[in-house]
């Protein structure tokens, strides 16, 4: 019984994870210059830091 | 306009290797300086007609996509697009123009003509970068890329080129301020540990040159996947530079796309943001948002266009005419994509069996059922995984054989 369960999940993981990694070798091999301008590409220093503020507990504004 | 060869009297265009003009004939390459002034000069010997201001001969209307076989984008199809008509200044044929073309070839003898500025309206760009990838060059580039993918059909590795088209993009470049104040929340540790914290941050920043197609006739997601151009290849605006290409002038008024490049701004910078903040699953909660355009500019960006067919359906491959970046979503070999789901998935089923076996080695019924769905759990992640990638694939290839892009490219006249 639990051999048989076994072999059942065994098989849709294996098999999920086999079409994920194929999935991603699809993607490299077939889905070429996928990207866009990013931040980097429009601005050497995107962003200059005001104030930063962790584990606050509520709005400041 | 026409730049002749003062040599032989053949049309000169401008070559992507050298970054000269070039006489399409002998060969001999020309200086930005000496052209000018010889152009200078034949303006001053005063040409006849048409040729000397760039006025069109006659204005008609005609349905968009004329000379086409059946119009696969039916959106556009009731659209009526004015018509210029020029007279070849080789041959003296008739060349018809839509109201965006700026540069493009005569369709019976081949001779690239420049129509620039028509009576003066049309609004000239300051800056162009020029092609550095010449179509050898860009044809090459893909045949290379295609013949690595595993997946990619043996047809289409091995395409038969129906067109290729050089063409100077309408970009739009938005200079803008960006601030803003954010409350945050994210996610934590994992587990038991896991926690959401709350988060403020407040910062400016400033972006150059975010680019915008000024083309309503290509997808913009289409001329942001060329991106990035390398806007230090700016040169300052001249027509010389689009001799041997075509061309467009823009069609959309930066004024309509402000909004498009503020928003472009507001998400590039909320991800900047973000990254400051460590943890998973940010959201912003309350925000702040000030952003500000401070200038906007007109230049003209070079990419490649070649379309082939696979299966009745044309496929257009574009290239950055300065980088070389390619972009391209292709169908993939069905029978290869199965063999591979299949061993692999065969492989990974040995481990997984022997993974399920031991985790379901446990004593009582509930730590079994535990088990069961911790497993079933695993497989659900693995497909949330895959299902997502096959998904970009498969809009990069709609992207690809998008008939509007077909169509961008099919409507120029010559050239061949
Ligand atoms: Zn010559
Ligand atoms: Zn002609």
């Amino acid at each position: 019984m639990i051999l048989f369960l076994a072999i059942i999940f065994g098989c849709f993981i294996g098999f999920a994870v086999g079409f994920a990694v194929t999935a991603f070798l699809l993607s490299r091999s077939n889905d070429i210059g996928n990207s866009k301008g990013t931040a980097e590409d429009f601005s050497d220093t995107p962003i200059r830091m005001l104030d930063a503020r962790n584990k606050i507990s509520k709005s400041p504004f | 306009m026409i730049y002749d060869c003062s040599g032989c009297g053949a049309a000169l265009t401008f070559d992507p290797d050298s970054g000269k003009m070039k006489c399409s004939s002998c060969g001999k390459l020309y200086e930005s300086y000496e052209l000018e002034h010889f152009n200078r000069e034949e303006e001053a010997s005063a040409l006849s007609g048409n040729r000397e201001t760039g006025m069109p001969d006659r204005k008609i209307s005609y349905p968009q996509g004329r000379g086409g076989s059946v119009r696969e984008n039916a959106e556009s199809f009731d659209e009526q697009m004015e018509c210029y008509v020029y007279i070849c200044t080789a041959c003296g044929a008739e060349i018809y123009v839509n109201d965006v073309e700026v540069s493009t070839f005569c369709a019976y003898c081949g001779q690239p003509n420049v129509i620039f500025d028509r009576a003066g309206s049309a609004r000239r760009p300051q800056y162009v970068i020029p092609f550095s990838v010449s179509q050898d060059q860009a044809v090459s580039l893909i045949r290379k890329r295609l013949s690595k993918g595993f997946f990619i059909p043996k047809e289409i590795r091995d395409f038969e080129i129906e067109r290729v088209r050089g063409i100077y993009i309408p970009f739009w470049l938005y200079d803008i301020h960006c601030y803003d104040r954010e409350y945050l929340k994210g996610v934590v540790g994992s587990g038991k540990y896991k926690r959401t914290y709350h988060y403020y941050r407040e910062a400016e920043g400033d972006f150059r040159r975010i680019t915008v197609d000024a083309s309503i006739r290509l997808a913009d997601e289409s001329s942001q996947r060329l991106e990035p151009y390398d806007v230090s290849g700016l040169k300052e605006f001249r027509m010389e530079y689009l001799s041997g290409f075509y061309a467009d002038n823009c069609d959309a008024m930066a004024s309509l796309l402000n909004d498009d490049a503020l928003y472009r701004a507001k998400r590039m910078f909320e991800a900047e943001i973000a990254k400051t903040v460590k943890a998973q699953d940010i959201q912003i909660i309350k925000q702040d948002p000030k952003h500000e355009i401070q200038k906007t500019e007109y230049a003209m960006f070079p990419a490649w266009f070649l379309t082939f067919r696979y299966q009745e359906l044309p496929y257009t491959v574009l290239v950055n005419g300065q980088t070389g970046k390619l972009v391209a979503g292709l169908p993939y070999d069905k029978k290869k994509m199965h063999a591979c789901t299949g061993i692999l998935g065969s492989l990974f089923s040995v481990g997984g069996i022997a993974f399920s076996y031991a985790m379901m080695q446990s004593e009582g019924g509930w730590e079994l059922v535990k088990a069961i769905i911790a497993l079933f759990v695993l497989g659900a992640f693995a497909l949330t995984i895959g299902l997502p990638i096959m998904d970009g694939v498969k809009t990069s290839t709609e992207l690809t054989s998008l008939a509007q892009t077909n169509n961008y490219v099919k409507d120029r006249q010559g050239g061949d």
